[in-house]
């Protein structure tokens, strides 16, 4: 739980340093994107804090890869 | 004049802070005391720090501690009486180790403890052991290499395996008083014995050899039922009731290998998670353990390079883990009939109500109980190598 | 669209260097050992060569459009969409990567100096410095990058020099024991961790840069100098440990520099050679977290990136935690499911872009001549 709070404040602490300077300068769809990376971010370490499993890419990748590596590489 | 009176006056009145006052040179530093039971009497063992021993300037080589020993009624009455023999009064303030006579633990350890808890010199922080098969008296007479006074390598001791091998378990008064009087759950304790000659352990010869002709060790834990010593759990059990009730910080568990042979496995993150239930008007316990750990030794023939192999040793861990804490659960159900692991509490917790009605019965519900354990290992390195070397040495 | 950021060639080639140093100097004499033992010092030169072969295709495609960077270049001959495409796929590959080595800082000081830290609490301080870095721009992490390099270098003569008394000869012979095609395939591991990943400086060459002909150069002569670094730490390794020591160390130059003992005097110095690594790791790692918050912010055309690093941050930060369970899947990942991705994505989608340029060449000039 303490791990979900630091993680929230650290999200806090990142929108009061960026958000107010990107509306002074009205930048409307840097401001999207960014909300949306932070929002990733702070669902993949809440998730991850309380110990839930977080799906690897790089076992999605393994899955696309494995005819290219079972024929070079292994 | 009258100024002056006042000013004097008011000056004494910081003077009633000394009422109280006891000098360094009038106290006899008390390090670690021992209770037995003789002749229906308490027979209470202090042992007091020689100040001029432990001075690093001069020290004559005599021995850093000395005993008294007295014998009363009452705790407390043993403990005034030992004024007739020491110099000074004795001063518990600085307790480290309390032990606890094997004979008195199984009569009942509740009475003695009881002066411990009310006297306002002593703090709760020491750590309190069971003497294995020996009085608390015989224990505190024997010197002890690196620290010289004995109680300090008694708690320095503990700690240290409680900390890196986790089949002893530091308790102190105030975790046993808590034990003893909450419902769902029983106390254990460590216990402490002797090893060689205790003839020569008391004399200060016993440390001037490499190897001490005594050694004072500790041993498994201690059960107990309420406040009384029912028995003891092997090294294997200890561990598992470590597992059980998430105080293993770092250890080292050595599982088999596929095939023959054995590798070792180094716990360095634990965490052990309790969850009481109620299934069907019967009480349960969910154990969920998650470990994360480090290829220890490899002392088989296996290529660590290949993922699967950190899962099959995963698997061999979880499994044999869970068996030794099944085997643990086993013994305190089947074999001493106590609750020591907390499981009433846990049920208490999540189901108060109905711990109200079974909570006089505990002791029959839980020889019977189901207990869900569960362990998850997760390795994560291998030490600074991967593949062993006693790999290419088969080849 | 941004402001104007230009590194003179000197500072480009300080962090390619570092770039083609990198992790390299860490886990690549393991690798090229595992298969060809005591040649595994002349496998590391066959890698550095063809290394640099694909620093040269890069640069050569680089040099289409000196004002373009790769994403826009990848944009512009593929076309709008299919470009969005290949540039999101070109970006997963910083992304993972800054993870991964995100990783392998935490795990390093887990293995040799601080078993019991959690992981998380080592990779929050790294974390914490690229974000700066990243935060601050282009110019201080080449400034920095400048200042560093002294230092860098200065440490690693010094560890040479050290260890040359340790060299047994015996343990390289005999040379040339292992066939050319073994050692091809062993040097995949260098030419791919030092050179095929350099792509992401792409996002930075040329565009960044105030002398493009120079910096051509400098990218060519800092992949070299990586690799005879590189070449050197085999060499010792090999020479000092033995071949097969050092194919089974997880960190055979770590161990290396515990072998350092001049005169009873000098000797346990290894935490301070440690700080060679830190130093090479952190800067490889900044450049791909540049390249993934810079590209990011490229294709969907904003007009700042910097907002966009701390959540990226913590994007990284915890994928460092996911990626890799434990280190032997690392390993084995390492030399699978990497190759393909860096292959596909360093190498394959290159020269597709290479093909198409080929044939819309005559349009694509006449389009840059009338948007002038």
């Amino acid at each position: 739980m303490l791990k979900v709070i630091g993680i929230l404040l650290v999200a806090a602490v990142i929108w009061r340093v960026e958000v107010p300077s990107l509306l002074q300068k009205n930048y409307k769809k840097e401001l999207v994107v960014f909300l949306l990376f932070l929002s990733i971010g702070v669902g993949l370490g809440i998730v991850q804090a309380l110990g839930k499993p977080i799906p690897n890419p790089m076992d999605f990748l393994t899955f696309i890869f494995n005819p290219l590596n079972d024929t070079f590489f292994r | 004049m009258k100024r002056h009176m006042i000013v004097l006056l008011i000056l004494s009145l910081f003077l009633t802070g000394c009422w109280d006052k006891r000098e360094l040179n009038e106290l006899a530093i008390t390090v670690a005391m021992g209770i037995d039971k003789v002749e229906d009497e308490f027979q209470l063992t202090a042992q007091v720090v020689v100040p001029s021993e432990v001075s690093m300037k001069q020290s004559s080589g005599r021995s850093p501690v000395t005993l008294f020993q007295a014998k009363g009624e009452t705790v407390y009455e043993a403990l005034r009486k030992m004024t007739i023999s020491s110099p000074r009064k004795i001063y518990p303030g600085h307790l480290r180790m309390l032990v606890i006579g094997e004979e008195l633990a199984q009569e009942g350890i509740g009475e003695s403890l009881e002066l411990l808890s009310r006297d306002w010199e002593l703090r709760s922080d020491f750590y309190v052991v069971v003497a294995k098969d020996k009085t608390a008296a015989e224990i505190l007479n024997v010197s002890t290499p690196i620290e010289s006074i004995p109680a300090n390598k008694m708690f320095n001791t503990l700690k240290t395996s409680e900390n890196s091998w986790s089949a002893t378990k530091g308790i102190t008064l105030d975790d046993l008083i808590s034990d003893l009087i909450s419902d769902g759950q029983n106390p254990v304790l460590s216990g402490i014995y002797i090893t060689g000659n205790e003839e020569s352990g008391s004399s200060k010869q016993n440390v001037e050899s490499i190897t001490p002709s005594a050694q004072i060790l500790y041993d498994y834990l201690a059960v107990f039922n309420k406040d009384k010593l029912v028995g003891w759990l092997t090294e294997r059990e200890s561990i598992g009731y470590n597992y059980i009730t998430n105080s293993i910080k770092t250890t080292v568990t050595s599982v088999s290998c596929p095939e023959k042979g054995k590798a070792s496995i180094e716990v360095i993150q634990f965490k052990s998670d309790m969850k009481g239930k109620i299934n069907k008007g019967e009480p349960e316990v969910d154990v969920n353990i998650q470990v994360e750990g480090n290829v220890g030794s490899v002392e088989c023939h296996i290529n660590l390079k290949e993922p699967v192999t950190i899962e099959e040793l995963e698997k061999i861990y979880e499994k044999e883990v869970k068996e030794s804490i099944d085997q643990t659960i086993e013994t305190a159900q089947k074999q001493y009939k106590t609750d020591i692991f907390g499981f009433g509490q846990a049920i208490h917790r999540s189901n108060p109500k109905t711990w109200k009605k079974i909570k006089e019965q505990w002791d029959e519900k839980f020889t019977d109980m189901v207990v869900n354990v569960e362990v998850d290992l997760k390795l994560r390195r291998t030490g600074t190598v991967n593949k062993s070397f006693l790999k290419s040495l088969q080849e | 669209m941004m402001r104007n950021i230009k590194i003179n060639s000197n500072q480009f080639l300080v962090l390619v260097i570092f770039f083609t140093i990198g992790t390299s100097i860490l886990e690549v004499p393991s690798a090229l050992a595992d298969k060809t033992n005591q040649d595994a010092w002349i496998t590391a030169i066959i890698g550095t060569g063809i290394g640099l072969l694909v620093i040269w295709f890069f640069t050569w495609i680089a040099l289409w459009f000196p004002t373009l960077t790769y994403i826009q270049i990848t944009e512009k001959i593929f076309g709008k969409w299919i470009g969005r495409v290949a540039s999101l796929i070109f970006i997963s590959l910083p992304l993972l990567y800054t993870s991964s080595l995100l990783f392998q800082s935490g795990n390093f000081l887990n293995t040799h100096m601080m078993p019991y830290t959690p992981m998380v609490a080592l990779n929050i301080l790294m974390v914490g410095i690229l974000v700066m870095g990243v935060y601050l721009g282009l110019e201080t992490i080449a400034r920095s990058a400048e200042i560093l390099f002294a230092f860098f270098f200065l440490a690693f003569f010094v560890f040479v020099l050290l260890i040359a008394p340790e060299i047994r000869i015996e343990n390289v012979q005999p040379v040339f024991e292992v066939n050319l095609k073994n050692m091809l395939q062993s040097s995949l591991f260098l030419v791919i961790t030092s050179s095929v990943n350099a792509i992401v400086i792409l996002m930075i060459f040329p565009a960044f840069l105030n002398k493009v002909k120079q910096a051509r150069r400098s990218f060519l002569i800092g992949n070299l100098i990586g690799g005879i670094v590189i070449i050197i730490i085999t060499f010792l390794s090999v020479s000092v440990l033995g071949a097969d020591k050092t194919a089974n160390e997880i960190f055979p130059s770590f161990e290396l520099a515990k072998r350092i003992s001049t005169g009873d005097f000098i000797e346990r110095i290894e935490v301070l050679m440690a700080s060679l690594w830190i130093i090479s790791l952190y800067f490889k790692m900044i450049l791909y977290f540049y390249a993934t918050v810079f590209g990011i912010a490229q294709v969907l055309n904003l007009k700042d990136y910097r907002p966009l690093t701390m959540p990226l941050g913590l994007i990284v930060m915890v994928l460092s935690l996911v990626i890799y369970p434990n280190v032997v899947y690392k390993q084995d990942m390492n030399i699978t499911t990497e190759y393909s991705f860096s292959l596909i994505v360093g190498i394959f989608i290159p020269l597709l872009l290479a093909l198409i340029y080929g044939i819309r060449k005559k349009s694509l000039k006449k389009e840059l001549n009338s948007s002038k």
